[in-house]
């Protein structure tokens, strides 16, 4: 086949005829020459099944089917498929269901399943499970999916399924209810834009060349003769290009970070330059062709090799390779160790873990003349963090920060991994100093080279209590291996310490911690900055305290467990809001009867064994002991157009959904009357980062405000009182109180910010104050608790688990929107299941989906969902969070049901199989052991 | 971007057009069928054929026909779904059914097929990598470097073979058909390996699997058991096939015991074999016979999770699956359920 061979074949039931070349990926042919870029693109290797389409009915890896192949066929994709029949009731299904979070894996899902429908009407669970086994989801833990599957077959159940919504038009009925994503609809028709989605036609492609090496020097030679080679290569952009800062990081002290190194490399997949030129000229460059010369050097790998007397020091500015120590230290330690009825202690090993959202990172850049003649860049992109990253581009560029605007696009996952800039100085730099757009998609080994981690960690603890099981005294260290640059480091190390002795009254505590350089990938934010490695810890401990002091489980935790007005170890008193009691006590039932089961179930004494373990959780809502505002501002237009302008990126937790529902309740209209604009750094205020947990609670609170502000204003205007109901007809709104009624004209009233009539602003900081020496203060103005309950079998022989069933039961203040908080619960299970089980990342190693592994739908449990409400009333109609919460216990919920049903501690995660299995044999050589002592001994016995 | 290299693509429609291509193109030159393994590889420049012959096209590789009585022709073109959901073979050759759908993902099998399972390149954790990456750390003897770094003294390539079909269809004695533009051949199924990481296929320059032959299943019971990690897309830790056939008396007349992962090639293993015959499925014969499989299985340290809990486990799956084969005779059952 030539390249000019004219390829026909059906797309959507339309007959396309292109003259393309055969070999083309049919995923390439999908997205850039027919623009259907509903389909997305996740490893382009077969590895995570985003690209799924249907081929001739049946679904394929678009991203591995040479378009030549598709000749003649029949190809679906998420755009083709119907509002009627089995793909429109899988799209309602989906909507209702809560079966999309951030939408990324959603087209490859809908095709999957709508492959499996029309073959076999009405399969049962394991058949759903068996058809999308191909389909990588990071956000839901694939209940939903499944669930919706299910409903779409038997859609004469769909009633009874069908969540409780309010009627539409209703006011003061949205908190509470199980509203479908304000911004779902989109993402089952392919018609969300993420990063990868938007560049515009014209825009040049860039390429970063990344180091293979974990620590080296290395010189660039001259590119010109490449240049003339491929006249499509516009511009090689080195360090020198870099004419602002060529640093970036998180803390505002702590910029350690070059966009492109300086001669030297810190670790494997840093950026030493970048490529940009047309698409084509950029991939006939061979990487290994470039005039660079290497020169490796030893690595520090791992933080013995960095903490060893003699170590080099990475960064010279930190001698000793510590980046940053924290400290929480209460009360007479020696006394509540010496007084004590019982010690434990243990040394726990935790590995990097990948975020893995299935959206690599995605977005491109370009320069535009501002008002006043001075030139803007603008950043359209996948991010957590739009004003951050407004700042740290302007310092790279050396320009203000009101000379850039950040839009983000929808974010296929983030969990942390998008909350530090990636390609965005690169694109950014390029299209300023081209002055064409340019614009750049990570491939997945590049994503996971070089983007940030969960920090690996050595954790030493020793927990003790008095002969009634009361905690007396906590000990923890934990070194945290935060790689070759700081990114979130001093927020781990601070973050631990004060949650290390875990959501219980301890008379004293002394946890330290550090955060260590390494010549390994940069660790940063991952869904619950250090708090569920250290919840290994405490949690393990608690578990082996309450067995030496002949106390269950969960009734140790109870009688330990921090509730209102208790005192935390940072001398922090709780407020009302502090419901571990209530979580406990709606898992107790269950605990009991599956305990009860797991230990019938092994009477029989079979190869498979059963185990039930629990574990509790605390965590403090919000960026630590510093302001960390939202602004949320809500508008009226001239036309009766109500817009909620929201600074926050929904990364597909649901904040666009759960804003609009607090707004709607505080201003009196319904929720379904909003329109959003949403992230736009020109268009919205500063809501601060995705993380922490942080938006339900802050810009939540910062949306209720806003909401009650412009309800005020409007009252005002009609003269009329707090109790009076506002209404929106048309252009007017229409204030009523019993008989009395008010008619406001929008239309007469001046325009005063942005065309909105009339507009309401809220602002919200959580108090806090900081940290004295000894970590004493109040770091957070509220906390989330939790306590789940795992149910695993373990396979004596092969030493597998196999996670049967969770229960999670989570104090999140006010569930604004339950389908939302299950979602939340549900995926971040799949998470901690995969950091209990699975997930190693190893830097340069397992740098794609195939070798690194995450949870499949066929690895996860039924999980059931209590949510404890115990209203915060700082928070919005009560409400904390629930992201980072929902993953931070079940790990250790996992591994004291291993110990449960195996007699064995899994101290180095995760428990792979052969860990396992060695655990197992270890315990078996001892109780031999102690057999032959025995024995020996009564041999004795007899002899005398 | 991951980047394909260069190559050509060609598109015969028949076997007789593909053979004269890949014999024309010579060495440069490989067939591809699904390529669900191929391009990611090539991606990774683990290979860079300069000729693809693609077999998509060429009909006659997809025929599958054939009874139980007979025997069955099937296609070294058809896909492992359909390899997998046929209810005959399902029925008269359990295990490979079993191991067809245990390949990869749905998404995945809908593509792959059972030529280019049999034919998939072995791997090793030192070569399942970016050119970036396997040059930083030396490049090693399968692809572009001249050691091995699993055993750096060692003359020859311990990859590993990851393939789950070859073990089910060699346990249950099937023999393939090679066609090049010179000749055409049938080989025993086991022929078509050996024992080389890099050289693990005994084909001639220029031949191409064309079909797989199955004989009659007389009386043939038969199951695979695969240890992997998650729920789907793993290639084996470790895979059993073993296929039996059991006389009226119990009495087990003839076995077959291969080992998939556990070699560079799929291991058959003939003493457990020989240990089965003229005995029944007694706990202390299937205890035997999982001994001698621990005593052959010599995984090295180049896969996932550590080669001492592989070679333990080798001992484990086959009497597991023996055990699967001892109940199914008793029940009148042939192996275990596909799917259950």
């Amino acid at each position: 086949m030539s390249e000019d061979t004219v390829l026909s074949f059906e797309v959507n039931g339309r007959q396309v005829s292109l003259s393309v070349p055969p070999l083309w990926r049919l995923s390439r042919v999908l997205r850039e020459t027919l623009g259907l870029v509903g389909t997305k693109v996740g490893c382009e290797a077969g590895d995570c099944g985003a690209c799924t389409v249907l081929l001739d009915g049946r679904q394929v890896c678009s991203c591995l089917v040479a378009v030549g192949q598709a000749v003649g066929r029949k190809v679906v994709t998420v755009e083709g498929l119907s509002e009627g029949g089995v793909p429109g009731r899988l799209k309602r299904a989906f909507h209702q269901g809560g079966a999309a979070q951030c939408g990324f894996c959603t087209p490859g899902m809908l095709m999957a399943a709508a492959d499996l429908l029309e073959r076999n009407p009405s399969p049962d669970e394991s058949a759903v499970r068996d058809a999308l086994g191909g389909v990588l989801c990071r956000c839901t833990g694939y209940r939903k999916i499944v669930e919706a599957v299910l409903a779409a077959a038997r859609p004469e159940l769909a009633g009874q399924r069908r969540p409780a919504q309010p009627a539409p038009g209703s006011v003061e009925a949205a908190v509470g209810a199980r509203i479908p994503k304000t911004d779902g609809i989109a993402k089952l028709l392919g018609a969300e834009r993420f990063g990868d989605d938007v560049a515009p036609a014209d825009a040049l492609w860039l390429h970063a060349v990344r180091s293979p090496y974990a620590c080296a020097r290395f010189r660039l030679g001259s590119f010109a003769e490449l240049q003339a080679r491929h006249p499509g290569l516009v511009r090689v952009l080195t360090a020198r290009d870099i004419v602002g800062r060529n640093r970036f990081g998180i803390y505002p002290d702590l910029k350690d970070q070059p966009v492109l190194a300086e001669g030297f490399v810190r670790f494997r997949g840093e950026a030493i330059a970048a490529l940009v030129g047309e698409r084509a000229a950029i991939e006939a460059i061979d990487d290994q062709k470039l005039p660079i010369s290497w020169e490796p050097q030893q690595p520090l790998i791992g933080i013995e090799a960095a903490l060893a007397p003699g170590a080099p020091a990475l960064h010279p500015e930190r001698p000793d390779n510590v980046l940053v120590r924290g400290r929480v230290s209460r009360g007479d330690l020696g006394a509540g160790f010496a007084g004590a009825a019982a010690v434990v202690e243990g040394r726990f090993e935790t590995a990097f873990v990948e975020h893995a959202y299935i959206e690599p990172e995605a977005g491109y850049a370009r320069r535009v003349r501002g008002e006043g003649g001075v030139d803007r860049i603008e950043v359209v992109a996948c991010t957590q963090t739009p004003y951050l990253d407004r700042d740290e581009i302007a310092a790279v560029l050396g320009a203000r920060p009101d000379q850039v605007r950040i839009v983000p696009t929808a974010v296929g996952g983030g969990f942390g991994g998008k909350l530090d800039i990636s390609l965005q100085p690169l694109v950014a730099t390029a299209a300023w100093l081209l002055n064409r757009p340019v614009r750049c998609v990570y491939t997945r080994p590049e994503s996971m080279a070089a983007t940030t981690k969960r920090h690996p960690a050595l954790m030493t603890a020793r927990f003790a209590c008095d002969g009634a099981g009361r905690l007396t005294a906590v000990e923890f260290h934990g070194d945290f291996n935060t790689g070759a640059y700081a990114s979130w480091g001093p927020t781990v190390a601070q973050r631990v310490p004060i949650h290390a002795s875990g959501p219980y009254q301890v008379g004293a505590v002394r946890a330290t911690t550090r955060a260590v350089y390494t010549n390994e990938t940069p660790a940063g934010a991952f869904r619950g900055f250090g708090v569920p490695q250290a919840a290994v810890v405490h949690e393990t401990l608690m578990d082996e305290l309450a067995e030496r002091a002949g106390i269950d489980p969960l009734e140790f935790r109870r009688q330990n467990a921090l509730g209102p007005g208790a005192i935390t170890a940072s001398g922090q008193r709780l407020g009302q809001s502090a419901g571990l009691l209530q979580c406990l006590q709606a898992l107790e039932p269950r605990w009991r009867a599956a305990r009860a089961e797991a230990e019938q179930f092994n009477l029989i004494g079979g190869v498979r064994q059963r185990g039930v373990g629990i574990a509790c959780m605390w965590y403090g809502i919000g960026n630590t002991s510093m302001s960390n505002p939202s602004t949320m501002k809500v508008g009226l237009s001239a036309e009766g157009r109500l817009t909620l302008y929201n600074g926050a990126v929904d990364i597909g937790q649901g904040s666009n959904t759960i804003l609009v529902q607090i707004c709607a309740d505080a201003l009196g209209m319904p929720a379904d009357s909003f329109q959003c604009v949403t992230g736009d750094t020109d268009l919205t205020a500063d809501a601060g980062k995705t993380s922490a947990s942080r938006q339900t609670f802050i810009s939540g609170r910062a949306a209720e405000l806003a909401g009650r502000d412009l309800r005020s204003r409007i009252l005002k205007l009609a003269g009329m009182p707090e109790q009076a109901a506002v209404s929106l007809e048309g252009s007017t709104v229409v204030v009523s109180y019993g008989d009395l009624r008010r008619v406001i004209e929008l239309g007469a009233l001046k325009a005063s910010d942005g065309g909105d009539v009339l507009v309401g602003m809220g602002r919200f900081d959580p108090p806090t104050t900081a940290l004295d020496e000894n970590g004493a203060g109040v770091p957070y103005a509220t906390y989330a608790f939790a306590a789940q309950m795992a149910e695993v079998e373990v396979d004596l022989d092969l030493g597998t688990v196999k996670v049967l069933g969770m229960v999670a039961a989570h104090d999140v203040g006010r569930a604004i929107n339950p389908t939302q908080v299950e979602g939340q619960v549900h995926g971040g299970i799949a998470q901690g299941l995969g950091m209990a089980l699975m997930e190693e990342f190893v830097p340069g190693v397992n740098e794609n989906l195939h070798d690194y592994l995450i949870a499949t739908v066929g690895d996860m449990p039924a999980i059931e969902v209590m949510a404890i409400e115990t209203v915060e009333p700082q928070g919005p109609f009560g409400a904390k969070g629930i992201g980072e919460p929902a993953l931070i216990p079940t790990a250790p919920a996992i591994l004291n049901a291993i110990y449960h049903a195996t007699g064995v501690r899994i101290r180095r995660l995760p428990a792979t199989p052969d860990r396992v299995r060695a655990g197992l044999l270890a315990r078996r050589g001892r109780a031999a052991l102690s057999q032959e002592h025995g024995g020996a001994a009564r041999g004795g016995n007899r002899d005398g | 971007m991951l980047r394909l290299p260069a190559f050509e693509y060609l598109a015969p429609r028949t076997l007789e057009e593909a053979a004269r291509m890949l014999a024309e193109a010579g060495a440069a030159a490989l067939p591809v069928a699904g390529g669900t393994d191929l391009f990611p590889n090539m991606k990774r420049r683990q290979m860079e054929p300069r000729v693809l012959v693609g077999l998509r096209g060429v009909a006659e590789m997809t025929q599958l026909s054939g009874s139980a009585a007979q025997g069955w022709r099937l296609g070294a073109g058809i896909t492992l779904a359909r390899l997998a959901a046929h209810p005959e073979l399902r029925q008269s050759y359990p295990a490979v059914a079993l191991a067809a759908e245990s390949v990869a993902t749905p998404t995945l099998r809908n593509m792959g097929t059972v030529g280019g399972n049999l034919c998939v390149d072995t791997r090793c954790n030192y070569y399942n990598q970016s050119y970036e990456w396997r040059r930083a750390i030396g490049f090693c003897m399968k692809r572009d470097g001249d050691i091995c770094l699993v055993a750096p003294s060692s003359p020859r390539c311990w990859a590993v073979s990851s393939c789950d079909t070859a073990p089910a269809l060699m346990a249950l004695g099937a023999s393939v058909r090679l066609v090049s533009a010179r000749e055409e051949r049938v080989i025993a199924l086991r022929e078509l390996y050996r024992d080389d990481g890099i050289d693990y296929l005994a084909l001639k320059p220029g031949e191409i699997l064309s079909e797989i032959m199955l004989p009659p299943a007389d009386g043939w019971r038969s199951t695979y058991r695969k240890l992997r990690r998650r729920g789907s897309f793993d290639f084996p830790i470790l895979g059993v096939a073993v296929a039996l056939r059991i006389g009226a008396d119990a009495i087990v007349e003839q076995a077959r015991v291969c080992l998939a992962a556990a070699a560079s090639h799929p291991l058959e293993a003939v003493k457990a074999a020989e240990m089965l015959a003229g005995k029944k499925l007694q706990p202390d014969v299937i205890a035997a016979v999982a001994n001698e499989i621990f005593r052959v299985a010599k995984p090295v340290d180049n896969s996932d999770l550590t080669l001492s809990y592989r070679k333990r486990m080798a001992r484990v799956l086959v009497e597991r699956a023996l055990r699967d084969l001892a109940e199914a005779a008793a029940s009148g059952r042939n192996g275990q359920a596909p799917g259950a």
